[in-house]
């Protein structure tokens, strides 16, 4: 994406960004979906694993952030309090998930919902590799994907937000709200449990 | 150090979050323990495992949809915004309003308790409702000898009459229903009901009016001072 796409104006500029999003400002609305979607749609998808729930927990996560933009106060920064919302997005997607997958029959004449296990339809994004590679990478892909998927929910959100995400301790503190103690603890756990499951991987 | 403690340190060796002394520690168990280092081989790969998947891309017309989403809500926001203004504007009144509605509340509690309950508010027994229509009522009938001047004879009969009383309670006209009709008997009478007769005129609204009553009077020559009527 280019930066002349985006409204230079609010690039490198957060509370700029701030200003334009609390006044109600297209152009800051439009900079914001477009630095913001791609993290966001990513933490949901490893949270959630799949591709449906992920673009809907991502476009519920932007309507709060549309919505609840006026009571930003930047007690914390823009990153951290969006990807707060998206968490809080994807747990309520991922609770809503659940319970609706627990009470839907399957029929034979109906296809199953996309995922990562069963998809419909897989798009090949053009990223100039060759087959063998890119049937490697996706082989990986799917393999940490499943371990993700093996983890509780609580320890997956903290090892995308360090691992995938590139968020500090203090960062995932406050988007979990949990403490830093709390997120050492987890992440060792979470970390633990991959190493053990994604040995034939990384050994 | 244990590999429990530098179990514990490779973590935050991973994330650069070791300094100084505990790093050479961690350096120094790591060359002795080839589990330890062997742990740290595989956390790294791990995290490079983690970071080679990378971040997977957004299905095309996501954001399309996130702004049509936004901007439904937008649309809809002008009422929530219009809604929250007249709360905000109406929260500081929230507490006399209320006191004022409870205040009302409590005084009609105990006026209804007071009008049920048969408690006298010291109204006299003679008093009406407004709005009702009441007849005339006797206050005194007097046989004053100037009344009578001694020179008629008593009516003996009862006699029934309907007067009609004006708004100072005075008897204006009557017609005799009933009893004797004679000269006598009718001078008798007006002497009687014109001059002798007070009475509590006829009320509409609280106000006196012109009111009707019919009375059967019954005269007792013997005493002289006693009168009934009937009606």
């Amino acid at each position: 994406m280019l930066n002349c796409e985006i409204g230079l104006d609010f690039l490198d500029n957060e509370p700029a960004l701030v200003d334009g999003l609390q006044v109600g400002s297209q152009d800051a609305f439009e900079t914001l979906v477009r630095l913001y979607q791609a993290p966001i749609y990513n933490l949901a998808y490893r949270i959630l694993g799949d591709p449906a729930e992920a673009s809907e927990a991502t476009q519920e996560a932007f309507v709060r952030i549309y919505k609840a933009i006026g009571r930003f106060r930047g007690e914390c920064g823009l990153k951290t309090w969006i990807y707060k919302i998206a968490v809080s997005a994807c747990l309520n997607r991922r609770r809503w998930w659940k319970r609706w997958r627990d009470h839907v029959p399957l029929s034979l004449d109906n296809p199953l919902p996309s995922s990562h296990e069963s998809p419909r339809f897989l798009e090949v994004p053009d990223r100039g590799e060759n087959p063998e590679a890119f049937c490697a990478r996706r082989e990986t892909e799917q393999a940490v994907q499943r371990a993700l998927d093996a983890l509780a929910v609580d320890f997956r959100a903290v090892i995308v937000l360090r691992d995938i995400e590139g968020l500090t301790y203090e960062e995932i503190g406050e988007t979990l709200g949990i403490s830093m103690g709390t997120v050492k603890s987890r992440l060792w756990r979470a970390r633990s449990r991959l190493r053990k499951r994604l040995r034939a991987l990384i050994e | 150090m244990t590999c429990n403690v530098a179990l514990n340190l490779i973590q935050s060796y991973l994330d650069d979050g070791l300094f100084g002394r505990e790093i050479i520690d961690l350096d120094r168990h790591l060359s002795d323990c080839a589990g330890c280092r062997r742990a740290l081989d595989e956390f790294r790969a791990l995290q490079q495992v983690m970071r080679r998947i990378g971040r997977q891309t957004p299905p095309p017309g996501l954001e399309l949809k996130i702004r049509v989403a936004a901007s439904i809500h937008g649309a809809r926001a002008p009422l929530k915004q219009l809604v929250q203004k007249v709360g905000e504007l109406a929260s500081p009144l929230a507490v006399p309003a209320f006191s004022g509605i409870l205040l009302t509340g409590l005084t009609f509690v105990v006026l209804l308790s007071s009008i049920f309950s048969g408690a006298s508010l010291g109204a006299d027994d003679r008093d009406s409702a407004l709005g009702l229509f009441t007849e005339p009522r006797a206050r005194s009938l007097t046989m004053m000898p100037v009344v009578f001047g001694g020179d008629l004879p008593f009516v003996t009969q009862p006699v029934t009459v309907k007067t009609l009383v004006g708004e100072d309670g005075r008897v204006i006209d009557y017609t005799v229903l009933r009893g004797p009709r004679d000269a006598q008997s009718l001078e008798f009478l007006d002497r009687f009901l014109y001059f002798g007769v007070n009475m509590d005129p006829a009320t509409f609204l609280g106000r006196p009016t012109v009111g009707t009553v019919v009375m059967t009077l019954s005269f007792y020559p013997t005493t002289q001072d006693r009168i009934d009527i009937l009606g």
